[in-house]
């Protein structure tokens, strides 16, 4: 049948769970610091629904009243803040008309409101203000807008102030050209009328005078009197002392509600302006900026803005066209503030004020739009960054998935010699980066600082388990891989994973002629890629009965893998040597060498043709339908599927016998766990009905025969080498590429010996081949705990912690270790695996040494599964499998807070 | 502007000598008064298809369309289209191509009009009948605040008056700003042209109530609001200035708006200018770049749209970087707002075809009929010609176009277009397709001994041109000794009247080998 139907089935039993929390319905956002904007709150809970904020206050007072049907997002370490406003902006560029007074020009005109500015969220800013620009004496209308939303309510206000200017930029500017109509000799062509201001002094003049213009011919200046008739604010740009003097005047002298905008020597002229009452937008000077005549730096008189703030209102604006800047301003003043938590309303509530939008925008106190900024770290520290942003309610952006995270603890267990107190671990993209008293922060680092007396230790290992087989009790053979059954990870996984165990080596219940494959793999991931790493972590053998015949299978197994390996270093040696004449440019002599074709014909028969065959039922959602071309050959056919295509040939080999047909279908390697089997009965002249199935899982099959002449194929026998005289690789054989594998000592055989006789046997056979060997063993292996140690085998501790033998208590895990021998626990469990640790616990109890028992979970069975450079202990390099305990993982009280597998944190 | 006049003079004059000289021509080629065209299969567009069908077309009217069993009028010249299909001509909703610079130099100019920029002898005309185009809406480019005025013509005749079918269709405006400008100039601009209209009009009316009630004593004098309200309606053509002449027509509903959106922001302030001046009935969104993202406010709006030749928009992710692609036809059919497609006027090649267009959108999941329609039909309706073209029926004007196969094929190619039941095009005597495509020699046979049919195809040619020649050589010594056109006509009298469209110089019946007649020309 077709090979991709095929792999349905193996999709089928690694159905992908959906946990994504589905922020548009209504959530609950826990956090361990949150400003609402106009109060901190630590430990605070906000409920969103309908992407307004509905509930906001302390975990303490509130965590009782949450509705269970809300999904919970909770940021123990982040710091919680509304979006920023951002009280000035680029967004829409200064406008290009030449008017130096014209009220015709609307800022929100510019803003495109289906444009895609995500990525400017990052600056931790939702909201902001459009200006049409401070180049002119009166520019036009502003605005204010959220950055992202639906694009018809993005726009919060289309006139919002009157925007003024009485910076330096106004001065000069061009004369107004008039094109006359029609072009005549009746009509004169004027010269260009000159504008105001050329100077300083001018600017108010010209403003005065506009005004009173305005109030004789309503459409002059762009109908500027219905724009200053109406009760917009007056937005005045102002740097120097002198402009912001002259704008309190003017504000003042027009009786208008007014604020400004930059100031940055507002320190020089401050009584004046918190006299007048009049509110600002602060600009502080950026680093870097020239300093000209000012005398003082630039964050100078930022220790008087408590007293600006006193009668009127202080806001902070970005200080460049760069929002992101808008972050340092607040760090400036968080550094002269008596509580820097107080910076976050100069960016949120206090800007709001000053736009008209506080009613929306700003805060976090219930009614208000639900924009929200997560931030790995206080804002006011210059590293934080948002982790994330909601703008009413719906996440609006991330951080590229790169991510990285630093996790901070009191201690840092590696091994039994070796700790680190008061740690940090850095992590990027899933493995350690950095392990250190202190290590570098990068960009969007989610910071974990792990409470007092937390304790770190590398995630724990199973070394013989079934989960994820999900009670399938089948063999498996070295031909199996276990790892197509392995999929994103279910609730079984997530148990294991909380319970601290990160990896388990997944084996089949039983094993097919005593041999079988496993695969390590991670109890969590999003995915197969994520979990298993490689398709065959170890070999499994079991060894049993007679000493003198119980390797005899081991022997045959690993004779074959041998003379396996065999071709392929041949093949290697030859390819080396092709291309090493190749690049030498010698000439390659392509000798004529087994290639034939063969055309088979047959004259019609009860089998031979063209079938047609639909596969239903089973684990298919829909019937199936392939031709395939059958060729009969005394009692056995081969045939092939034509229809669909396959992307490669698939051959169909079997027997008929009488009417029972009975086939294989062979499969290229690696594709399918076993190769599916089709048992079917000839029906009547032209038909069949049958099953077909792969290893438990089975469809039923309905063919019938279009056509008695079956397709003939061309048979081309592999070629041993390509026309180019490049040697083609030998034939891939799943059964033995495992066996391989070990003999090339890439990975462990995991051997469970039985009888006292046979553990020695086994020891010697593998240890003369000097492979990678780890045992499991019964009582008996208190005989030769010496042969143990002296060939440094690893050994997997039963799952008794003791048992008895002639009276005598022995507990193999003390036993073991103080012969100085490597031990690692099993759970031989499904989700059962959960109980590891405290199948440690037991050992500890009947007398290993707690660090002893740690290092068997977590390093040791890294070496006996021989993954020591991927896992099991916290090195630079390794992936970041870990878990923060609150103590000792075996002293008592300890409880394992919280789990990372990959970096990832695996949820409660 | 004064240029563009002044060109447009110098065009006319041209073409006014040229037509003094073609004028005895034309008079003597004057178009049968009665064509029928048969055996095709007969694509209407706005009925079922016929196979073998017939339409008879009465002094470019047609009058009847029916199956092979319709009688054909004894005096009219049959034109026999067997295995060919007719299809009416294509209709290009929106095309700046014709004019000889697209756009004005002032920002506003509803005074002006591209009749003064229309340039006959624009090969886009040409084109257009070769690809099948044979109705074409020539308006201002988008480069503007707002543009002049709009006109319906045909792609041939030698002055834009010849080419008229119907003048002032359209004014053209933009909500994206021009070049040199950003959207808070051009939408400021825009308020204010239709700001000082107003206030013109409001003078105007005032004064036309006070020269009535000057003129009627019934009339009493009133409060200038009032005045104004009731002097309105007293405005009379005359009144109007030549700068709010066409402003005032598209208040009064003699002009449709067509309003440039080049972006989805640009859409909502023009349907609210579109709502403000209440223009639903006859406004046009010509739509580019990511509009299609304001379909549900078009949608809800009811108002048309023109699509621009890039159906396919691709949007880059900001965060992600991934590409994804929209078929923007699709989007406007799910919202069912009724678009029509333009083609390229410089885009990649196949965009020049609105037949390609058009074949995208059944690949896209439209039905051949509806994509037909969506270039025949649905643009005249857009237009607001849907009385007059986009499909065959009785009554309408006889635009069409025969077709060597299905009009969305890639392999077809128009054979004939017949304009208002002149033959204005075929291809059998495009001069400029013969250049390009040059009688081609015989094409190797890769494989196959060339003794045989290769000497045998050689002697078959050779035979047809000796045959030609002396064809031609016979008709040379009988009739005229200097191969002139004028033969070409000897030839075309005896058997059929002289259909000749107004910019050809000569004809030939439809039955005729080309190769004998252009053998004989030469």
């Amino acid at each position: 049948m077709r090979l991709y139907l095929l792999s349905l089935l193996v999709l089928m039993i690694s159905w992908l769970p959906c946990e994504e929390v589905c922020a548009g319905d209504g959530f609950v956002l826990r956090a361990g610091s949150l400003h609402t904007g106009l109060r901190a709150i630590d430990d605070g809970v906000l409920i969103i629904e309908d992407g307004k904020i509905a509930v906001a206050g302390s975990w303490d007072e509130l965590h009782s009243s949450i509705p269970d049907h809300l999904p919970l997002i909770h940021w123990p370490d982040a710091y919680v803040t509304p979006g920023w406003i951002a009280a000035s902006s680029q967004i829409v560029p200064p406008h290009q008309a030449p008017e130096t007074i014209s009220a015709a020009y609307r800022a929100a005109d510019g803003y495109n409101r289906y444009g895609d500015h995500r990525p400017l969220l990052e600056t931790g800013v939702t909201t902001t203000h459009l200006s049409p620009g401070e180049h002119r004496l009166l520019s036009g209308i502003g605005a204010v807008v959220k950055l992202v939303g639906d694009p018809g309510k993005r726009i919060l206000r289309s006139s919002a102030d009157l925007s003024l200017s009485l910076t330096d930029a106004v001065d000069g500017p061009a004369a107004l050209l008039k094109i006359p109509f029609p072009a005549s000799s009746d009509v004169q062509i004027m010269p260009p009328d000159p504008q105001r201001p050329q100077s300083r002094i001018a600017r108010l003049l010209a403003l005065s005078e506009a005004i009173t213009l305005s109030e004789q011919d309503s459409t002059a200046h762009g109908e500027l009197r219905v724009a200053w008739e109406s009760t917009l604010p007056l937005r005045i740009a102002v740097k120097t002392a002198p402009e912001i003097l002259a704008a309190v005047s003017f504000i003042e002298g027009k009786g208008r509600s007014g604020y400004m905008i930059g100031g940055e020597e507002v320190a020089k002229v401050l009584s004046t302006v918190s006299d007048a009452g009049i509110s600002l937008a602060l600009r502080i000077r950026p680093p870097g900026a020239d300093l000209g005549f000012a005398s003082d730096l630039p964050t100078e008189g930022l220790a008087d803005l408590p007293a600006l703030g006193a009668g009127s209102v202080l806001a902070l604006a970005p200080p460049t066209d760069d929002l992101a800047m808008l972050q340092w301003a607040v760090s400036q003043a968080a550094a002269h503030l008596d509580d820097p938590a107080d910076s976050i309303s100069l960016v949120t509530h206090h800007p709001a004020q000053l736009l008209g939008v506080e009613d929306r925008v700003g805060h976090l106190e219930p009614g208000a739009d639900a924009d929200i900024v997560i931030w790995s770290q206080s804002p006011w520290q210059v590293s934080a960054h948002p982790l994330e942003v909601f703008v009413e309610g719906k996440r609006a952006w991330q951080p590229k998935e790169s991510s990285s995270t630093v996790i901070k603890a009191d201690t840092i267990w590696i091994s039994p010699d070796h700790r680190i107190e008061d740690g940090e671990i850095l992590i990027e993209n899933g493995t350690i980066s950095a392990v250190g008293h202190s290590v570098p922060q990068p960009p969007f680092a989610r910071i974990v600082d792990a409470p007092a007396g937390s304790f770190v230790v590398p995630g724990f290992i199973d070394c013989y388990g079934h989960l994820g087989l999900r009670g399938d009790r089948g063999a498996a053979g070295t031909g199996d891989r276990l790892y197509r059954l392995v999929g994103a990870p279910d609730e079984p996984e997530l148990r294991v994973a909380r319970a601290g165990v990160t990896s388990q080596l997944m084996t089949p219940q039983r094993l097919q002629r005593s041999a079988g494959a496993a695969v390590l793999v991670k109890t969590a991931g999003k995915d197969r890629s994520d979990r298993v790493s490689d398709p065959v972590s170890a070999v499994l053998l079991e060894v049993a009965g007679h000493p003198q015949d119980a390797l005899a299978n081991v022997n045959r197994l690993f004779d074959q893998g041998k003379k396996y390996l065999e071709t392929w270093v041949k093949y290697q040696k030859d390819l080396a040597e092709w291309e090493a004449k190749k690049k030498a440019g010698e000439k390659i002599e392509v000798k004529e060498e087994e290639e034939e074709e063969v055309v088979e014909e047959q004259a019609p028969d009860p089998l031979t043709g063209i079938w047609e065959i639909t596969a239903s039922g089973g684990p298919l959602p829909e019937p199936e339908t392939a031709k395939i071309s059958i060729q009969l050959e005394g009692s056995n056919f081969e045939g092939r599927v034509i229809e669909p295509a396959p992307p490669i040939p698939v051959r169909i080999t079997g027997t008929l016998e009488g009417t029972t047909l009975e086939g294989t279908i062979e499969v290229e390697a690696d594709v399918l766990p076993a190769p599916p089997k089709i048992k079917a009965e000839l029906t009547g002249e032209d038909g069949l009905t049958g099953t077909i199935s792969v290893l438990q899982f089975s469809a039923d099959i309905v063919g019938t025969r279009t056509s008695k002449e079956a397709k003939t194929f061309k048979v081309e026998r592999r070629k041993k080498r390509d026309d180019d005289g490049r040697p083609n690789p030998p034939r891939v054989n799943l059964a033995l590429e495992p066996i391989r594998q070990v003999l090339e000592k890439k990975i462990p055989v995991v051997v469970t010996a039985s009888g006292f006789e046979v553990a020695p046997k086994v020891i010697e056979f593998f240890s003369n081949k000097e492979l990678l060997l780890t045992l499991r063993l019964d009582q008996e292996m208190r005989h030769h705990a010496e042969l143990l140690a002296e060939k440094s085998v690893s050994v997997i501790l039963p799952i008794e912690t003791t048992f008895s033998v002639d009276q005598k208590q022995i507990t193999p895990a003390v036993f073991l270790t103080k012969a100085g021998i490597n031990v690692a626990f099993q759970s031989l469990a499904a989700d059962g695996a959960r109980a590891l640790p405290h199948q440690a616990m037991q050992a500890v109890r009947s007398g290993m040494a707690a660090d002893a028992a740690l290092e068997a979970l977590t390093r040791g069975a890294a070496q006996a599964l021989g993954v020591s450079d991927k896992i099991g202990t916290i090195e630079v390099g390794l992936d970041a499998d870990l878990l923060i305990w609150s103590g000792h993982p075996f002293e008592v009280g300890s409880d394992l807070d919280r789990v990372f597998i990959h970096g990832e944190e695996v949820p409660r | 502007m004064l240029s563009k006049l002044h060109r447009s003079l110098r065009v006319m004059i041209f073409f006014g000598f040229a037509m003094l000289l073609l004028m005895p021509m034309m008079v003597s080629a004057a178009a049968p008064s009665k064509v029928a065209l048969t055996g095709a299969r007969v694509i209407t567009v706005s009925g079922a298809e016929i196979e073998g069908g017939t339409v008879l077309i009465e002094d470019g009217i047609i009058t009847a369309v029916g199956d092979g069993s319709m009688a054909i009028p004894y005096d009219a010249m049959e034109v026999d289209c067997t295995g060919m299909v007719v299809a009416p001509g294509f209709i290009h909703p929106h095309s700046a191509s014709g004019l000889d610079i697209p756009n004005e130099n002032l920002a506003v100019a509803p005074f002006v009009d591209v009749y003064d920029a229309i340039d006959p002898s624009r090969f886009f005309f040409e084109d257009s009948l070769r690809n099948g185009v044979s109705t074409i809406h020539v308006m201002q480019g988008d480069n503007c605040v707002v543009g002049g005025v709009s006109r319906i013509v045909h792609p041939i005749g030698l002055s834009p008056d010849e080419m008229t079918r119907m003048a002032g269709v359209a004014i053209k405006m933009s909500t994206s700003p021009r070049r040199g400008y950003d959207r808070l100039r051009q939408l400021a601009e825009l308020r204010e042209v239709f700001a000082e209209y107003d206030r013109w009009r409001e003078d105007l009316s005032e004064k036309r109530f006070e020269q009535e009630v000057e003129k009627d004593e019934e009339l009493e004098a009133l409060p200038p609001e009032e005045a104004r309200a009731k002097g309105d309606a007293m405005v009379r053509d005359e009144d109007l200035d030549d700068r709010h002449r066409h402003l005032a027509h598209l208040g009064d509903g003699r002009l449709g708006a067509w309003i440039y959106c080049g972006a989805a922001t640009d859409v909502a302030p023009a349907l609210a200018l579109i709502e403000e001046r209440g223009w639903k009935d006859r406004a046009v969104l010509v739509l580019g770049g990511d509009s299609h993202l304001a379909v549900k406010e078009i949608a809800d709006s009811g108002v048309n749209v023109v699509l621009n030749e890039e159906l396919v928009y691709r949007k880059r992710d900001a965060i992600s970087g991934d590409v994804e692609e929209t078929f923007i036809p699709a989007v406007f059919r799910k919202s069912r707002v009724k678009f029509a497609l333009q083609p390229s006027s410089n885009g990649s090649l196949p965009e020049r075809f609105l037949g390609y267009q058009a074949a995208r959108l059944v690949r896209a999941g439209f039905s051949r009929e509806q994509a037909l329609r969506v270039v025949t039909l649905g643009a005249a309706e857009i237009c607001g010609v849907d009385d007059r073209f986009g499909s065959i029926e009785v009554g309408k004007t006889a635009n069409l176009v025969m077709w060597t196969g299905d009009p969305l094929e890639l392999t077809s190619w128009v054979q004939k277009v017949w304009i208002e039941g002149i033959l204005a095009y075929d291809r059998e005597k495009d001069a400029r397709l013969e250049r390009l495509f040059p009688e081609a020699p015989e094409p190797e046979v890769v494989g196959e001994p060339l003794q045989d049919e290769g000497e045998g195809e050689e002697g078959d040619g050779k035979g047809d041109e000796a045959e030609d020649e002396a064809g031609a050589a016979e008709e040379n010594d009988s009739n005229q000794p200097n191969g002139d056109p004028e033969p070409l006509k000897e030839n075309s009298k005896p058997e059929k009247p002289a259909d000749k469209p107004a910019d050809k110089p000569a004809d030939k019946p439809d039955d005729k080998p080309a190769d004998q007649l252009v053998g004989g020309g030469r």
